[in-house]
């Protein structure tokens, strides 16, 4: 079979205008600096994506815990208007209480395993933290990280 | 609405340090070779990963068969004492009789769609194959392949 339009290079090789589109954002966040104290219901953004990125998971290794807080959300909202679009679409209620690395495989709208699998960025977004939990996040030490492929 | 913490730059772009952090390791082991044949029940090291190193998938790419071999494993030990964590948490009774790429997706510690898709390390970490087969693996070429998410 001959192709009817062909679009390709016609090298079979991986361009290297392709190499550098997957990127691991990475924010320490040390929420015992008072200004960094999070309490119930408040929301601190993490990363700025631009649109255009396929955000695929968003994790956090936690090195040290905060004894107290056990429910916290990672979603994402709206760069220009700070909107909500999902408040808990990557992790749902998970715990900051031990150290560890904290993903949220399974469950949730943008899961890996039975979800969307990540998000697509129509527009600018920000990837949010809510702090779900009565008590106020003031002890944890966690890394944040959000894993995404450049599809510009 | 309006965020209570702000913690991003204000720039909605993917931070170029947040390139190159995820990597192919390769490893093309000829069990031809005398000082490569694995007996039964015997492993091999094949990658060290440093701590703080999300272990995405390993898998293997069978270039030369070994009639004989249909039943290995691969997994992780602790590095600094080679204790085992999980034997076949990545690849569990992968058979190398025939050529082609060999995955264990489903049905594992680690796997990628029911397991914890991947294996953080929460210090130095091998990765290792073990010989489930009767025989010795003393004819096969393979390539095998980790692919790490550099979380540090």
């Amino acid at each position: 079979m001959a192709y009817d339009i062909d679009l390709t290079d016609n090298g079979a090789s991986l361009a290297w205008d392709g190499i550098n589109r997957q990127v691991v954002l990475k924010k320490t966040v040390d929420f015992s600096v008072a200004a960094n104290n999070l309490a119930q219901n408040k929301v601190a953004a993490l990363f700025n994506i631009p649109a255009g990125v396929l955000i695929e998971e968003v994790l956090m290794v936690v090195k040290t815990g905060d004894a107290q807080v056990s429910d916290v959300h990672i979603g994402i909202a709206t760069a220009s208007t700070q909107a909500t679009i999902s408040a808990d679409g990557f992790l749902n209620s998970l715990s900051m209480v031990t150290a560890g690395c904290i993903r949220d495989l399974a469950g949730e709208t943008y899961s890996k395993q039975d979800g969307t699998a990540g998000y697509y960025t129509l527009v600018d977004c920000d990837i949010i933290l809510t702090n779900v939990d009565a008590d106020t996040i003031n002890g944890a030490i966690v890394d944040f990280f959000a894993i995404c492929i450049d599809l510009n | 609405m309006a965020y209570d913490l702000d913690l991003t730059d204000n720039s909605a772009s993917l931070a170029w340090d947040g390139r190159n952090k995820q990597v192919v390791l390769t490893k093309e082991v000829d069990f031809s070779v005398a000082a490569n044949q694995l007996a039964n029940t015997k492993n091999m090291c094949l990658f060290n990963i440093p701590e703080g190193v999300l272990i995405d998938e390993v898998l293997a790419i069978v270039k030369t068969a070994d009639a004989d071999i249909s039943d290995i494993d691969i997994g992780i030990f602790t590095a600094s004492t080679q204790a085992v964590i999980s034997v076949d948490g990545f690849v569990d009774g992968a058979d190398i009789s025939t050529t082609g790429i060999k995955r264990d997706l489903a049905g594992e510690t680690y796997s990628k769609t029911n397991g914890t898709a991947g294996y953080y390390c929460t210090v130095d970490t091998d990765i290792v194959v073990t010989n489930n087969d009767a025989h010795t693996i003393n004819g096969a070429v393979v390539l095998f392949v980790a692919l790490c998410t550099d979380l540090r």
